[in-house]
């Protein structure tokens, strides 16, 4: 079990889910995120409520900015034995349709910000040796390439170039680098999916998924296992595609 | 109404070599797709500043339901 994790986007979503469930088993868990309120309302409080509060700490860190740094001082943050990135937006439009801004947005908060954070990290030495970054990736831009997916599939092709580089960059840290790679499952993204195609079409596509819609929790220990050191001691480097089977077809 | 015809019809690849006007049906042009229906929506929420999702657009049927949808 870590002692100390980090989680990008631990406000909403995988990210939230997953933060919960370390504190839940006594992890310390640093919360990277731009609003504190919202960090406030969804995972402090929760952890007050429930006797967690010595674990859950915050770092402001607007991942949207083509600066996200400026608040974070590294030289403050413990030495961590995981950082996750869970962080992530899902802009869905034709490429030619998108906005400069919404693709420079995408660009910041799926890819340039994560490299920055995970730089920033390195350079200041806060992820200890045999420790482990997991990123969170997707089946778009790594697998297969949906219609309306062109930005984000960027970004996710462009995190999976970077986990792998950096795999082999840090192993002589014994630091393991991995990606997990989910379909489609229930959180906030797939809600903004549901308002713009609307239900129908949304069931349509998700009875494309052999073992049925995916869920949150499903992915919650595939992670714990990716950063468990004794778990998974000898995989970096790898994509873990976590999608039901939906690749299959 | 014009501006909202050009609107449309640029959204297809293939330009049709016939007058589309307001009583055209849409779907039955050539090219139609999911992702010229997802164009649709982002076309209307840039321009027009209005939210449509995919029921909207399978309830209409002419271009002018449509425009009377996001001037609603």
């Amino acid at each position: 079990m870590p002692n100390i994790v980090i989680i990008t986007g631990a406000t909403s979503g995988i990210g939230l889910a997953l933060a919960k469930s370390y504190v839940q088993q006594g992890t310390t868990v640093y919360a990277v995120g731009r609003n504190f309120n919202k960090f406030s309302q969804t995972f402090q409080d929760w952890c007050e409520s429930r006797g967690y509060s010595d674990l859950c700490k915050w770092i402001h860190s607007d991942f949207s900015s083509p600066n996200p740094l400026v608040d974070v001082d590294f030289n403050n943050i413990p030495q961590v034995d995981g950082f996750i990135n869970c962080a992530g937006v899902l802009p869905i439009s034709p490429l030619k349709l998108e906005t400069v801004q919404v693709i420079i947005e995408t660009m910041n908060i799926n890819l340039l910000s994560p490299i920055l954070f995970t730089r920033g990290l390195l350079k200041a030495n806060r992820i200890l040796k045999g420790g482990s970054i997991v990123y969170l990736s997707s089946i778009s831009g790594t697998k297969i390439g949906s219609k309306g997916h062109a930005v984000y599939s960027a970004t996710k092709g462009g995190i999976n170039g970077l986990m792998l580089s950096l795999a082999n960059e840090l192993s002589s840290l014994g630091i393991r680098v991995n990606a997990i790679s989910p379909g489609t499952v229930d959180t906030p993204m797939l809600e903004k999916t549901k308002s713009l195609i609307g239900d129908e079409a949304l069931d349509k596509y998700l009875s494309q998924y052999p073992l049925g819609a995916g869920t949150t929790n499903s992915l919650i220990p595939l992670i714990h296992l990716l950063i468990d050191k004794k778990a998974s001691s000898w995989i970096t480097g790898q994509n873990l595609v976590v999608d039901g089977g939906y690749t299959l077809n | 109404m014009e501006q909202f015809i050009t609107d449309v019809v640029e959204l297809f690849d293939e330009k049709p070599d016939f007058e589309i006007n307001e009583n055209t049906i849409f779907k039955d042009l050539s090219g139609w797709d999911s992702l010229v229906s997802l164009s649709l929506i982002v076309m209307v929420s840039n321009n027009y500043e209005k939210s449509i999702d995919g029921e909207t657009i399978r309830n209409c049927i002419t271009i002018r339901d449509l425009f009377e949808v996001v001037n609603a």
